[in-house]
């Protein structure tokens, strides 16, 4: 597809949920400093994909996976894996703002502490600031940073989700429909921040906004039904897709 | 309609039953209720006048429930945790799940006579004192440290079962966000979930609280039947304080039982005023502790 070193290299990845099959047969090479938005109609299995990747899936009792994940050329589905460490280098926001209930400040710093817990404060500080600007949130929230993380807005709240996950410096974000709850307004900042961030990460969009997964994307992934029907670079696939079934979606026929 | 009427009536029937029981405490009790009453040590006697007041009880009280409290938390909460968070497809789970079950159901008068029986054993003797002069070895079985065990026992699983209700209703998305920085289950247990789940934790101890401090047979068979404090005095001397502990006492609710005309006493003013000071003791402890956890969610938020 592109002369590109890819990043994250998917290859015959099909999941069940006990005997429901989720994912069938996705192979997918996904690059760096890149977005790569996903689409599909409800229930495709684009958050099964996604979850896949910071082995999210591995708390639900019935998920079963075959095939291989690599990233960086290292299969993270090896059973000797620290997924611990895997979910470090792959950081994750999700559909619904969910900020912990702690400070703004906490809430940046939390994984920080976590990774390194004997930073020194000015240092903490130091990565707090950059992430939350970073974010997009510094002028927001400068002068109430002692005050709750849930006080804030929805967009903010999102925002802040994402500085938390900029603070534990990953390589890989992945965001599960960041804007779906979200007004125009806050969409618009978040586009314009995920923007920014390509240049420094490999980020992963699921949306279900076509507009935005046009506006954003690289590369766009269309799912149906667990498979991976069509995949390329976003001006390509929206222009003239190869599929039948992506042209239909695209055209809002069903979805 | 009717039916409507009658829940109404009943719901109405309930609060002035509890009316009911405070003023008739109040008519009986608050004319014995005075500083000297609550400060001073009991006294044995005939003469209702001459018995003085409750003051060992109510340390008694206080003593049993922090010291039971502080035995039975750690313990709920750590098999609270394994319930809630690392039960999962466990063999154990049903059996230990049945077992709280079983022990919320037991009498205290069980809990008791258990508890005597085993801290009779003179292996044990730490926790109480050795009696002397008889023939086997055998320790006296009876002491605030005994009654803080056997109360931790007791109320074990009511507050087992509040916090583990209180761990499964942090948001599942609070899990999600910390595991998916890389937090460990253990540390997103320990810096997220537990702190979410404060009030619940609160409203088990406050919970243990009430059932300690109200508490009879377990005072009774393990505390035994003296009024005062019977280590070596003055108990509230630090070097005396183990003492204390290893000997015996009474709480509010044993010297209500040995007061009234129903034990052994004959000073049923003196019963009535310390059950509305243990009522007071109860609400007052609830508040306190509601209030704290409060105060703490709030600063948090
Ligand atoms: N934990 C689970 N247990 C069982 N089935 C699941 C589970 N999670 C998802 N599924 C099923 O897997 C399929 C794919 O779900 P997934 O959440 O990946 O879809 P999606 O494309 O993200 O949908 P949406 O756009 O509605 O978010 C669905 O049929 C869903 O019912
Ligand atoms: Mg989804």
């Amino acid at each position: 597809m592109e002369n590109n070193r890819c990043k994250i290299k998917v290859k015959n990845l099909s999941v069940w949920y006990k005997s429901f099959q989720a994912l069938r047969e996705v192979s997918m090479e996904i690059y760096p400093q890149s977005i790569t938005g996903l689409i599909g109609p409800s229930g495709c299995g684009k958050s099964t994909f996604l979850r896949c990747m910071n082995r999210l899936n591995d708390l639900v009792a019935s998920f079963r996976l075959e095939g291989n994940i690599d990233i960086d050329d290292y299969n993270i589905y090896k059973p000797e894996t620290d997924v611990v460490m895997i979910r470090r280098k792959v950081g994750m926001v999700f559909q619904q703002p969910n900020p912990f209930p702690m400070s703004i400040f906490d809430n940046v710093a939390f994984g920080v502490r976590e990774h390194n817990p004997r930073i020194k404060k000015g240092e903490l500080e130091d990565i707090v600031i950059d992430s939350l600007k970073r974010a997009n949130l510094w002028d927001e929230v400068k002068d109430k940073l002692n005050v709750s993380g849930l006080s804030l807005s929805g967009g903010q709240q999102q925002r802040l989700c994402i500085a938390r996950v900029l603070a534990v410096s990953p390589e890989i974000i992945l965001l599960d429909e960041p804007c779906s709850a979200l007004d125009p307004v806050s969409t618009a900042k978040i586009e314009e921040l995920l923007f920014h961030l390509k240049d420094s990460y490999t980020v992963l969009v699921v949306t279900h906004n076509l507009g935005q997964a046009r506006r954003i994307s690289d590369y766009i992934g269309f799912f149906l039904n667990g498979n991976l029907v069509e995949y390329g670079k976003a001006a390509d696939l929206v222009v003239k897709p190869s599929e039948k079934s992506t042209e239909d979606y695209l055209a809002g026929n069903f979805g | 309609m009717l039916g409507h009427a009658a829940c109404w009536l009943s719901g109405l029937l309930t609060l002035f039953l509890l009316l009911f029981i405070v003023i008739f405490l109040v008519l009986k009790g608050i004319h014995v209720i005075s500083w000297d009453f609550i400060a001073t040590n009991p006294k044995p006697s005939l003469d209702q006048n001459l018995t003085g007041g409750i003051f060992t009880p109510v340390i008694g009280t206080f003593l049993l429930v922090a010291m039971g409290t502080l035995f039975a938390l750690p313990w709920a909460l750590a098999t609270a945790i394994y319930l809630a968070e690392y039960s999962e497809g466990n063999l154990w789970v049903g059996p230990i799940r049945t077992g709280i079950d079983i022990l919320s159901g037991v009498p205290t008068i069980v809990f008791a006579i258990f508890g005597l029986a085993i801290f009779t054993n003179p292996h044990l003797s730490l926790f109480s004192t050795m009696v002397e002069d008889v023939a086997n070895a055998k320790a006296f079985g009876r002491s605030f440290m005994v009654s803080s065990i056997t109360m931790a026992m007791m109320v074990l699983p009511f507050i087992i079962k509040s916090i583990e209700e209180a761990i499964k209703a942090v948001p599942s998305a609070y899990r999600e966000a910390a595991y998916g920085m890389g937090i460990s289950k253990w540390r997103t247990i320990r810096k997220i979930v537990l702190p979410s789940a404060i009030p619940g934790i609160i409203t088990g101890v406050v919970l243990g609280i009430g059932r300690i401090a109200g508490d009879t047979a377990i005072v009774w068979l393990c505390l035994g039947g003296s009024m005062t404090l019977t280590g070596t005095q003055p108990w509230w001397q630090p070097q005396n304080w183990l003492a204390t502990l290893q000997n015996t006492g009474s709480t509010l609710t044993t010297y209500i039982f040995y007061s009234s005309p129903a034990g052994e006493g004959n000073s049923p003013d003196k019963a009535f005023g310390a059950g509305l000071i243990l009522i007071i003791i109860i609400f007052a402890l609830n508040s306190l502790v509601d209030y704290w956890g409060r105060y703490r969610t709030l600063r948090e938020e």
